[in-house]
């Protein structure tokens, strides 16, 4: 009887400590974390100016924004960013990777080379691409119009038709590694008893990238994938400091969008509703990607 | 060939700039006849605000180093809590820190730039310090706990036996056995508070509490860029970061792959 009560207390006694442990966690998390959450989806039922007062609206911030033809073009934008980024970076990251693999020569400083944009800060790394695409002074233009490949100067990121393109090529510059760092990671738990089975059965290189590596990799690709559309679907910095959302607005995501109308506007409430329109989204994907993350995990 | 063209330009901008800045600060005083280029050149990288970029360096480095103190610390107390015990609600509060580490900067900066105002601390280094937590803590017990898991819990079993208290055990024990992976986790969560813009841009407003990622936009004045000086200050900003990495580098690919992806 007292050694069961004994284990009576003992388990109290641990299940005190978790939770004091798990308290700092959880107060952040709640406090600016869940509770902000909570607050902005308020936020969008409230026409609010910076410094003034809450004035109730009901949906009317969300009947604005759907007729609102910027809002339109700045959703379709979002998924052609993230889309179109992620379609190149994917398969680069997975060459990126096969390469690497190999035994190659200077394989530590190949692998420096290749992972160094990602550690490059992405700031900076806006500035430099920006330097590089002015139409007048930067070097892309320069080179290209010394080796006669065109004889114009594009304004790479001035021109309606042309900047979602350099945007998209900026972001797969600085997010390729990633996909790079993970598959190659990916593949180095293959087990090589796998290909070495399929060289005795005579099979081509193709068919044990096909049978092999990609089956292998699936759980890898769809992570960072996944990983990469969240990260690219918010990308703030990136477009806000190479185009700031135009030229004509054919740049803006939904998050440069959210910044000029909260931020730049201070309409709030607008700006919140922004960014709520397309939460939805992101819940899908946060919601597949932390059931993933954690079965991997396990 | 192409350095030189480009630096003419790039000079001749600078120079531009340059005059603007000062007309603006209402201190003009170079005649422009009687200064060679070189000499608006050095004048400019004197000039070049060191003081401000000291000022940015210091802010940057008090965020980022208290942001990832506090998010070790906390994120190992976490950490260890979820994978030691078992008590009610762990797996929902385990689901609730990845998906917090997933949540991106951009669902939450308004609604915190509106309570940062309210507690009357906006435009201090304390806002955006307490807000890089809420995605730099997730971050972090969510990669420690694989860490922990790791450790075979016999170890820490003897030293219960010895009546060592729990704190004692995560300080003194665990946490450094699993000293790799906490330098990666540092690594890591330092590196994604050193970049972080959105936040600060939003937060901190006056220019003694800019960070480096916002400092740098300082030397962009409407549509002249101040190549030279932006140029200078993205070379400095890169060091440290890069120290960093090169000191716990051999730690980081292995490090990476416990934490998100394992094959």
């Amino acid at each position: 009887m007292s050694h069961l009560s004994f284990q009576h207390s003992e388990r109290r006694q641990n299940l005190i400590t978790a939770y004091i442990m798990l308290l700092p966690a959880l107060v952040i998390l709640i406090g600016v974390g869940v509770y902000p959450f909570v607050d902005s989806v308020l936020l969008t039922f409230y026409e609010r100016l910076i410094g003034g007062l809450p004035k109730f609206v009901g949906l009317r911030n969300y009947i604005e924004l759907i007729h609102d033809r910027v809002f339109q073009k700045t959703f379709i934008n979002t998924f052609v960013f993230a889309v179109g980024a992620i379609a190149i970076k994917l398969p680069l990251g997975l060459l990126m990777g096969l390469v690497l693999n190999r035994a190659i020569t200077c394989k530590n400083l190949t692998r420096g080379l290749v992972f160094l944009p990602w550690a490059v800060p992405p700031v900076i790394a806006c500035y430099v691409w920006k330097w590089m695409m002015d139409d007048v002074s930067g070097i892309i233009n320069f080179v290209l119009n010394r080796l006669h490949i065109i004889e114009t100067q594009p304004v790479w990121l001035g021109d309606p038709g042309l900047a979602m393109f350099s945007v998209i090529l900026v972001n797969v510059w600085q997010g390729a590694p990633f996909f790079g760092i993970t598959i190659l990671a990916g593949l180095q738990a293959i087990s090589p008893d796998l290909y070495e089975a399929a060289d005795i059965d005579g099979a081509s290189a193709w068919r044990k990238f096909v049978h092999i590596t990609l089956p292998s990799l699936k759980n890898v690709i769809l992570i960072s994938s996944l990983l990469s559309f969240i990260w690219t679907f918010n990308n703030f910095q990136f477009i806000h400091i190479l185009t700031g959302g135009g030229p004509v607005n054919s740049t803006h995501i939904f998050s440069t969008l959210a910044y000029e109308t909260s931020i730049k506007a201070h309409r709030l409430g607008l700006g919140a509703t922004t960014v709520l329109m397309i939460t939805p989204f992101l819940a899908v994907i946060i919601y597949v990607l932390t059931r993933k993350m954690m079965e991997e995990q396990d | 060939m192409c350095g030189d063209s480009a630096c003419v330009v790039f000079v001749s901008r600078v120079v531009d700039a340059y005059y603007i800045r000062q007309e603006q600060q209402g201190n003009f005083r170079f005649n422009s006849d009687a200064v060679s280029e070189r000499d608006y050149f050095c004048s400019v990288s004197k000039n070049v605000q060191i003081l401000e970029f000291f000022t940015y360096l210091a802010n940057s480095i008090i965020i980022t180093g208290t942001v990832t103190f506090v998010s070790i610390i906390v994120g190992a107390l976490s950490a260890y809590s979820l994978t030691r015990f078992r008590f009610p609600a762990r797996g929902l509060i385990a689901r609730l820190i990845v998906m917090a580490y997933l949540l991106p900067a951009s669902l939450l900066f308004i609604p915190l730039f509106k309570i940062v105002n309210e507690l009357h601390v906006s435009d201090t280094l304390y806002a955006a310090i307490f807000t890089y937590l809420v995605f730099t803590v997730p971050f972090c017990s969510w990669m420690m706990m694989s860490y922990f898991k790791s450790i075979p819990i016999e170890i820490e079993e003897a030293a219960r036996v010895d009546g060592i208290g729990r704190m004692v055990i995560l300080f003194r024990i665990i946490m450094p056995l699993s000293l790799p992976g906490m330098a990666a986790v540092a690594l890591y969560s330092f590196t994604l508070a050193w970049n972080e813009f959105l936040l600060a841009l939003v937060l901190l407003t006056s220019e003694s509490n800019w960070t480096l990622p916002i400092g740098i936009q300082g030397f962009v004045l409407g549509d002249n860029f101040l190549w030279g000086q932006l140029m200078a200050m993205s070379t400095l900003a890169c060091i440290p970061p890069f120290l960093l990495y090169i000191l716990i580098q051999r730690y980081v690919v292995g490090g990476f792959l416990i934490g998100s992806v394992k094959g």
